[in-house]
C-alpha cells in the first residue's frame, strides 16, 4: 500500500471525526427554519430561495458529489454540460417529488446520495476501466444521480409539511435558491481546483483525494442505512 | 489521469475508504447520532450524550425543584384526550393555554415513532418565536409541565415514515383552551371539564 493513500485516509478520518457529529445532525432543515416554514401562508419567495441556497451550501453530500464530478473536468464547456445535467436531474425530482407527494424514504434516498459520492470517487481513480473493464457513461450517471439528489431535497421539504397555500411558488423559489447555492459552491470548488491543478502534486494527490471522497461516501451511506434500520 | 493506477491499487484504495468509513461510523457517528456504541468509544468520548438528549425530554429543568414541593393552582382542573391520525410525512400541532405557574400532566403514545417538539409560545414573545422544552423522536412521552410564562404550550408531532400513525394524548391540568393546528389552519377544540 502506498504511504500517501494511508496519509489521505488518516486525514479523512480526522476530518470526518471532527465534523461528523455536528455536521451530520445539522444537515436537515434546522428547527428554527422548520418552525418558520410551518407558519408560512401564501408565497414568500425570498425566504424559500434563501433556504434552498443554504441547504445546498451546507449540504456536504451534494458538495462532495459536485467536487467529484468536476474533479477532472478541465474545459469550461464540460463543467457546464455536467452541472446542467445534474441540475436537470435534481430539479425534476425536487418538483415532482414534492408536488406529487411521492412517499420516498429520506434515509434510503440519502444512502443512494452517499453511494453517488462513492461512485464518483471510484470513477475518478479509474476503477471502472481498470477493475470492472467497463465504464458507464459519465453524463448519464450524473443525470441519474442528480435525480436522487433531487429526491433527497424533496424528502427534506416534505418533512416540513409545506402549507398548500403558495406551495408551487415557494417550491420554485426553493429550487432557484438551490441553483444559486450550487453556483456559489461550484465557484469555490472551481477556484480551489484550478489553483491546485497548477501545482505539481495535483495528479499525485488526486488518487488519495478521490479515495477520501469514497470514504466520505461510504460513511454517509452507513449513517443513513443505520438510520433507516433504527427509525423504521 | 496520466498514469492510470493498477486494478490492485484501486481495489486497495476502495477497501481503505470502506474501512475508514466504518471506523468513523462505529467510533463517532453511530454513538453520537443513534446512541449505538459497540466499542464503547461513544461513552469514553462523551458522544452518546448527543444521542441521549433526543429522547430524554427536558423535564429535568422543572423536576430540579426540592422534593415534595407543592405548587398551588388557580383556575379549574381540565381533562382532555386528543387523538389524531397523521398521513405519511404529515405534521400536526396541539397546544394548551396555560397561565404563569399553571401545571399540566401529560402522556402521549403513538403507533410508531414520530418526531416531536414540546414547546411554548409566550404571550410577550415576538411572532413565530417559540421555546422548546424537549424534542426528538419517540413513540411515547409522559411528564409534568409547569409553565414559567403565560402563553400557549404544546406539541408538534411529525410522521417521518411512509405509513399512517395514530397519536393519542391524555392530559389534565389547569389549562383554559386547546387549539389544533393542521394544514395551515387552526381549530379551537373543546375538552371535558371536571
Amino acid at each position: 500500500m502506498r504511504p500517501r493513500v494511508w496519509i489521505g485516509a488518516l486525514l479523512a478520518l480526522g476530518l470526518l471525526a471532527a465534523i461528523a457529529p455536528e455536521a451530520l445532525s445539522a444537515h436537515g432543515v434546522s428547527n428554527r427554519d422548520a418552525a418558520f416554514v410551518r407558519g408560512v401562508t401564501g408565497p414568500v419567495p425570498a425566504p424559500f430561495m434563501y433556504l434552498g441556497a443554504k441547504h445546498m451550501v451546507t449540504g456536504y453530500d451534494h458538495l462532495l458529489f459536485l467536487a467529484g464530478v468536476i474533479f477532472f473536468l478541465y474545459r469550461t464547456t464540460d463543467v457546464v454540460t455536467y452541472v446542467s445535467l445534474f441540475t436537470l436531474g435534481h430539479s425534476v425530482t425536487l418538483l415532482f417529488g414534492v408536488l406529487g407527494q411521492v412517499p420516498a424514504n429520506a434515509y434510503l434516498i440519502d444512502a443512494v446520495i452517499g453511494l453517488s459520492v462513492v461512485y464518483k470517487g471510484f470513477e475518478n481513480i479509474g476503477g471502472f476501466e481498470r477493475v470492472i473493464g467497463y465504464r458507464p457513461d459519465a453524463r448519464l450517471a450524473v443525470l441519474v444521480f442528480g435525480l436522487f439528489h433531487g429526491f433527497g431535497l424533496a424528502t427534506k421539504l416534505q418533512e416540513l409539511s409545506l402549507p398548500a397555500n403558495g406551495l408551487v411558488a415557494n417550491l420554485l423559489a426553493f429550487n432557484v435558491g438551490v441553483e444559486i447555492g450550487q453556483g456559489l459552491a461550484l465557484m469555490g470548488i472551481l477556484i480551489a481546483l484550478t489553483y491546485w491543478r497548477t501545482r505539481l502534486g495535483f495528479l499525485r494527490h488526486a488518487f488519495a483525494t478521490n479515495t477520501v471522497l469514497m470514504a466520505g461516501g461510504f460513511a454517509l451511506m452507513g449513517y443513513q442505512l443505520v438510520g433507516y434500520v433504527v427509525n423504521r | 489521469m496520466t498514469q492510470p493506477a493498477s486494478a490492485r491499487r484501486i481495489l486497495m484504495a476502495t477497501g481503505v475508504a470502506l474501512v475508514v468509513a466504518l471506523v468513523v461510523l462505529v467510533v463517532a457517528v453511530l454513538p453520537a447520532e443513534y446512541g449505538i456504541d459497540p466499542l464503547g468509544t461513544g461513552r469514553v468520548l462523551g458522544l452518546t450524550a448527543l444521542a441521549g438528549t433526543d429522547d430524554e425530554v427536558a423535564s429535568t429543568t422543572t423536576s430540579a425543584q426540592s422534593p415534595g414541593a407543592n405548587s398551588p393552582q388557580s383556575g379549574t382542573l381540565a381533562q382532555d384526550v386528543f387523538t389524531v391520525e397523521l398521513r405519511p410525512f404529515e405534521g400536526v400541532e396541539y397546544k394548551y393555554r396555560l397561565e404563569q405557574g399553571a401545571s399540566l400532566v401529560y402522556s402521549w403514545t403513538a403507533s410508531a415513532a414520530v418526531g416531536f417538539d414540546f414547546h411554548g409560545e409566550p404571550d410577550d414573545a415576538p411572532a413565530r418565536y417559540s421555546e422548546s422544552y424537549g424534542k426528538g423522536t419517540s413513540a411515547t412521552a409522559h411528564g409534568v409541565f409547569i409553565a414559567t410564562k403565560p402563553g400557549i404550550h404544546g406539541w408538534f408531532w411529525e410522521n417521518p415514515g411512509a405509513g399512517r400513525v395514530t397519536i393519542t394524548l391524555t392530559s389534565s391540568g389547569f389549562y383554559s383552551a386547546s387549539t389544533e393546528y393542521r394544514d395551515g389552519e387552526q381549530r379551537e377544540r373543546a375538552f371535558g371539564r371536571r
